[in-house]
């Protein structure tokens, strides 16, 4: 660089030095390009930009090697252990590259994609025993072959030790045996009807027994794991987790040469280094504001699906004025969910459906909901609601009724901008509907401890489900709440109570694929029409680029292990 | 000048219930902030099933609903150097976490502090022996306007310019991705590469203050009797500034100085933010936010140790260079 | 020699600090409680484009929200006036209290005094305002005020506590004793004046961190969201790249208005120290 033919001394006794900072500056410098050998990428490390990537001359990039980068927040506490078992120490989506499970949940079409499965399984006539065929030509990255006693290790390892079993599979009503029917096939034994059994599966990531069987899964820290991915794990440091390609992988070996996980600490840095070009996507984390410069260029893309998590107004429907039907759908009235989603999140997130169940679980979803009238946003509504149903404003504007005065507290996430922003606005109009809040930031953990123990009016926060539309909509079911002061066994953070919807997802629970719809179906139209929670949106979104890289599939995230296993340079 | 006994004995045991009390703080503090983080896993991962936050909660050692008793254990665990096992690493060790993280910390914002004081008092220094000359109105011009702007603020626009403009410097982080396949001359010169921005931003945040103690204790030194005496005397302008004025304008920096290296070790968080680099002060942050109490206990109880040290340490070299310290 | 002739230069000049310090703190607080009666816009109001750049419609243009930046400008002037005018009350109280009474009264008081001190400082500030952040009902502005005006005064505490010991070797306060001024008397009506340039010293970077501490409470995300300062305004520059759209119109004002702001007090500050000086001739002793 040209800083390097300056004189080097800056030299003390000269009167007219410049300021202090400039000089402090210069210094760093120098100091910052008299390393600049060192700084050129490592050879190979071709992906995308070409204004940083100057080769050394002394080590020629090997085109074959192209690394692929990718961006996420990835904090210290998430890199202390690799192993698929805990929830926590890792860092969860780096399961998806280097392990398979027996098939992966496509969030974009919300459907199964079979991984080690090597068919989509078959049910039994009772319904009770599901048996799945294993694709045999997968091998573990150590070069042992991969085998059915893998899958019955991996669900033994559940049910010995509860504190991993976190969706608990082999509670009383579902899993009773897993067991292997010779080399290539696994049979799962039920204790009753579970249909929504396969989506589990795409949960539970197959470990090698050869490997976990000589630790403890409880406090193994898999340093170096060994999965059937398509990605081998290569090392770790602070800046990036390093992937390489697995040439023999049964899929299909990736184009790429290698994986690069790159280490960020918030978002408005990852979205900077995507449009920098220093990164080629995300899964996921981006500072939303930032994505219409983002997308002026037109290799970045977009790419958008429902997801799993669903964000909402979470009404705590035991606490007075909450308690009134009425309330709850003036609230629900007065959001405007479309400007949330325009103005919040820049139009990237899926619009959330008055029932609550999120798009990605497709034609189980009750569309007519979004046309209803009666649950389009005006303020206008929401105020003939409340004075419909016997309330008055009080000299403040703030609805009132039988001594009861619509005056709540708001709580959301702490350090969470876009979050706060959308509060804002929520808080807004509920104020226009005559609805008065405090907002009350807190940390992420105890947003969350609320919500269990019912210490809360209304909650801004994301509900995140399995891939299974009765685990979704049990969300409404009164055996997954509990009374103020005491922890919800389940989802119902909410305290909703209704026979009707009880006795539909009970019967859901053992029903046919036809009979289960229609009753989702039913179960949505009566939580819309309850106004429990008010749905916002939910969102799954991939930003990626396609400067340097192309051939992505996006019929499942751009930048799941499927599409990077596809992905070529340009 | 001996230092008396007696003086040093009652440093130490000064130091010593001072580290006694932090450990009874730091042990009390997170538990204060409530929440529990068995739940919050739990509801995480496990549709917030209690029976796996029950087994979480055995786990971690919090069925314990007895705080004196949870008080002794981890007086037992200190004892043995346990720092516990964190919630959210776990089953790492704290030690280990606090381990990983430590170098970086220790690195940047010890040699920041270091240039912020070496810069801040050189241009004190020269500011003080013609006040009101351009260089010193104009440093000091300078040096306020960055001080009274919110750091992040230096750093934010430090990346802008020299980084996403520029590109002379990397965004962040604290090494490239490659490192580990580089040769080690070329993994130091990595780390200094990418720790330019980030040390230059924490010295410029911080070098205000030290120009201006410096500037303004020398401004008076140089004008008391004694220098008035000096300068009839003819003694040179050199040999009174640096033999005596120096000498005594120097003391309330070194105080600074050390306050400073003490909290050194407590990182600086909206850095690590702004740069995306690993360190003490965001990994504190997040056990904050994630009621990890045996990582927050661990992060005090180290920046703790460390200001309680160099405290002693400033108070046992001060009466070596400033002998009107009264030892009594 | 050159000080000595600066402090003679003539209480003119001093005064010219003195009053324009006095004036941009005068317009501030103009800003601040005028301000939002002329401003443009409703405040949080989103209802304009986003990244529009300055017009004479949008003086200076509108950020990621639509929201219109001389609008919340003028707003965040009212909370970071308030959190800096008020906490840095606050502190200074405290500060001066502690530092005083511990600097005054030997034995155990001092000691005890002191002791808290030292154990407080060895916490990060920043954490103990997180923790405290999550006691409060609520982080409205007064809790804000309340975190930062409360762990604050350490530091002042120290600097007072020091000049205290100093002073009360001197011989006015053996005067005051003989004459029969109770301890009280002596802290107040004695010690208290001298120690006057101290306190104005330190009010000046109390005030500043103040400002400052509600800023990077705000960009770690602790505060109330609805609430709009110079702080806030920075922190979502940051988190919504306003770097990337090169928009300086975001980032720029609300970093010098708060420069700008701890400007006018240390030109106060130091006018009103030399002015100090000079009618006490030239008998300094600040630190």
């Amino acid at each position: 660089m040209n800083m390097r033919s300056r004189p080097t001394p800056l030299s003390r006794k000269k009167r007219l030095l410049p300021l202090g900072i400039a000089a402090l500056l210069s210094v760093a410098l120098l100091a910052g390009c008299g390393n600049n050998a060192g700084n050129s990428p490592a050879a190979g490390n071709s992906a995308g930009n070409a204004d940083t990537g100057t080769a050394s001359p002394d080590n020629p990039p090997k085109t074959e090697n192209v690394s692929y980068r990718l961006g996420d927040i990835i904090n210290p506490e998430q890199v202390n252990n690799f192993n698929p078992f805990l929830k926590t120490g890792n860092y969860r989506p780096l399961f998806d590259y280097v392990y398979d499970a027996l098939f992966y949940f496509n969030p974009v079409k919300g459907e199964l994609i079979d991984r080690l499965a090597a068919d989509d399984g078959a049910w039994s006539a009772d319904g009770k025993t599901f048996t799945v065929k294993l694709n045999t030509a997968a091998k573990w990255h150590d070069g042992q072959p991969f085998t059915a006693d893998d899958v019955v290790y991996t669900f033994q390892t559940l049910k010995d030790h509860p504190v991993l079993d976190s969706y608990q599979l082999w509670s009383d009503t579902r899993l009773s045996k897993v067991t292997a029917v010779g080399a290539d096939t696994v049979a799962f034994a039920l204790n009753g009807a579970f249909p929504s059994l396969p989506n589990y599966l795409s949960t539970v990531y197959i470990v090698p027994k050869h490997v976990f069987e000589k630790e403890n899964p409880e406090t193994f820290l898999n340093k170096t794991p060994v999965g059937t991915g398509a990605f081998t794990f290569k090392s770790i440091n602070e800046s990036a987790i390093l992937l390489a390609a697995n040439a023999d992988y049964f899929l299909g070996a990736p184009k790429i040469g290698e994986l690069v996980l790159q280490r960020f600490k918030d978002s408005p840095a990852i979205t900077l280094s995507l449009q920098k070009g220093e990164i080629q996507g995300t899964t996921g984390a981006l500072a939303m504001p930032s994505l219409p410069k983002l997308l002026e260029n037109k290799d970045n893309k977009l790419q958008q699906f429902p997801g799993l998590s669903t964000y909402a107004v979470i009404i705590n429907n035991d606490k007075p004025g909450l308690k009134d039907p009425a309330v709850r759908k003036a609230i629900q009235q007065a959001v405007n969910r479309q400007e949330i989603v325009d103005k919040g999140e820049m139009g990237a997130a899926t619009l959330g459906n008055p029932g609550f169940l999120s798009q990605g679980f497709g034609s189980l979803v009750d569309a007519d909901l979004e046309k209803d009238p009666s649950l389009q946003f005006s303020i206008e509504q929401a105020n003939k609601t409340l004075t419909d149903a016997g309330y008055e404003k009080n000299g403040k504007g703030v609805y009132e009724k039988d001594g009861v005065k619509l005056s709540f507290v708001y709580y959301m996430a702490a350090n969470a901008p876009a979050q706060n922003k959308e509060g804002t606005m929520i808080t807004g109009w509920l104020k226009e509907a005559g609805i008065e809040t405090s907002i009350k930031l807190v940390t992420w953990p105890e947003l969350t401890s609320l919500a269990m123990a019912g210490n809360y009016d209304l909650i801004q926060n994301g509900i995140t489900v399995p891939p299974d539309p009765q685990a979704a909509l049990e969300v409404f079911h009164s055996k997954m709440t509990a009374p103020i002061g005491q922890n919800t066994p389940g989802l119902n953070w909410e305290r909703f109570k209704d026979a009707q919807v009880d006795q539909w997802l009970d019967q859901a629970a053992s029903a046919d694929a036809v009979r289960r719809a229609e009753l989702y179906k039913k179960v949505q139209d009566r939580v819309a029409e309850l106004a429990p929670i008010v749905t916002l949106y939910s969102t799954g979104k991939t930003p990626y680029s396609e400067t340097a890289f192309t051939n992505y599939d996006t019929s499942v995230p751009a930048t799941s292990v499927i599409s990077l296993a596809k992905v070529t340079k340009k | 000048m001996k230092i008396q006994l007696s003086y040093v004995i009652r440093r130490v045991a000064f130091a010593i219930a001072t580290l006694f009390a932090a450990i009874v703080m730091n042990f009390l503090l997170p538990r204060l902030i409530g929440g529990d983080p068995a739940e919050m896993i739990a509801s995480q991962t496990a549709l917030g099933s209690p029976d796996v936050a029950n087994a979480l909660r055995k786990q971690f050692g919090l069925d314990d609903p007895s705080l004196v008793h949870q008080f002794g254990s981890y007086i037992a665990q200190l004892l043995h150097g346990n720092l516990g096992i964190s919630y959210f690493n776990y089953p790492v060790p704290v030690k280990d976490v606090l381990w990983n993280a430590l170098p970086w910390t220790l690195g940047i914002v010890l040699i920041a502090t270091l240039l912020s004081y070496a810069a801040g008092w050189f241009i004190g220094i020269k500011g003080a022996l013609k006040p009101g000359s351009w260089f010193d109105h104009s440093a000091l011009g300078v040096s306020f306007f960055i001080n009274s702007v919110p750091y992040f603020w230096v750093g934010i626009m430090l990346i802008l310019i020299f980084a996403y403009k520029l590109d002379w410097f990397p965004m962040g982080q604290a090494i490239p991705v490659e490192y580990d396949s580089l040769d080690s001359l070329h993994k130091l010169g990595s780390i200094a590469y990418h720790a330019v921005l980030p040390i230059a931003s924490l010295a410029l945040a911080s070098i205000a203050t030290h120009i201006l103690v410096l500037r303004n204790n020398l401004i008076r030194v140089l004008s008391e009797d004694y220098m008035v005496l000096a300068r009839a005397k003819g003694l040179s302008a050199r040999r009174r500034v640096f033999h005596y004025g120096i000498r005594n304008a120097f003391l309330p920096s070194f105080t600074g100085f050390m306050l400073s290296l003490g909290h050194v070790v407590g990182g600086a968080i909206t850095m690590e933010i702004v740069f995306s680099y690993p360190g003490i002060g965001m990994l504190t942050y997040n056990a904050i936010l994630n009621h990890d109490y045996p990582l927050i206990q661990g992060a005090f109880l180290v920046i703790a140790v460390s200001i309680i040290a160099v405290n002693l340490l400033a108070d046992l070299i001060y009466p070596l260079i400033d002998p009107r310290v009264n030892l009594n | 020699m050159k000080a000595k002739s600066a402090s003679a230069a003539g209480a003119s000049g001093h005064n010219a600090k003195q009053l324009a310090g006095l004036a941009i703190l005068a317009f501030f607080a103009a800003a601040a409680f005028i301000g939002p009666r002329l401003a443009p816009y409703p405040k949080n109001d989103i209802d304009f484009e986003a990244w529009l750049k300055p017009s004479m419609k949008h003086l200076l243009g509108t950020d990621s929200y639509g929201q219109d930046v001389f609008a919340q400008l003028i707003y965040g002037t009212h909370t970071s006036f308030l959190v800096g005018i008020l906490a840095g009350a606050i502190t200074t109280v405290i500060g001066v209290l502690v530092g005083l009474t511990a600097g005054f009264y030997r034995k155990w008081v001092s000691d005890a005094l002191m002791f808290v001190v030292d154990l407080l400082l060895i916490i990060p500030v920043m954490a103990l305002m997180i923790i405290l952040a999550s006691f409060l009902p609520s982080m409205g502005l007064t809790s804000i005020i309340l975190v930062i005006g409360l762990l604050s005064w350490l530091y002042m505490a120290r600097s007072i506590r020091s000049q205290t010991l100093s002073e009360r070797q001197r011989g006015y306060v053996e005067a005051a004793r003989v004459v029969g001024m109770s301890n009280a008397e002596i802290m107040i009506k004695e010690i208290l004046p001298n120690l006057f340039p101290i306190i104005a010293a330190n009010l000046v970077s109390v005030t500043t961190q103040a400002v400052l501490a509600e800023a990077g409470l705000s960009f770690l995300g602790i505060g109330d969201p609805r609430s709009v300062s110079w702080g806030t305004i920075l922190a979502l520059a940051h988190s919504n790249n306003a770097i990337m759209y090169d928009a300086w119109w975001w980032i720029v004002p609300p970093g010098l208005a708060i420069a700008l702001f701890c400007f006018g007090f240390v030109l106060l500050g130091n006018g009103t120290l030399e002015r100090y000086r000079a009618k006490r001739g030239a008998q300094q002793h600040f630190s």
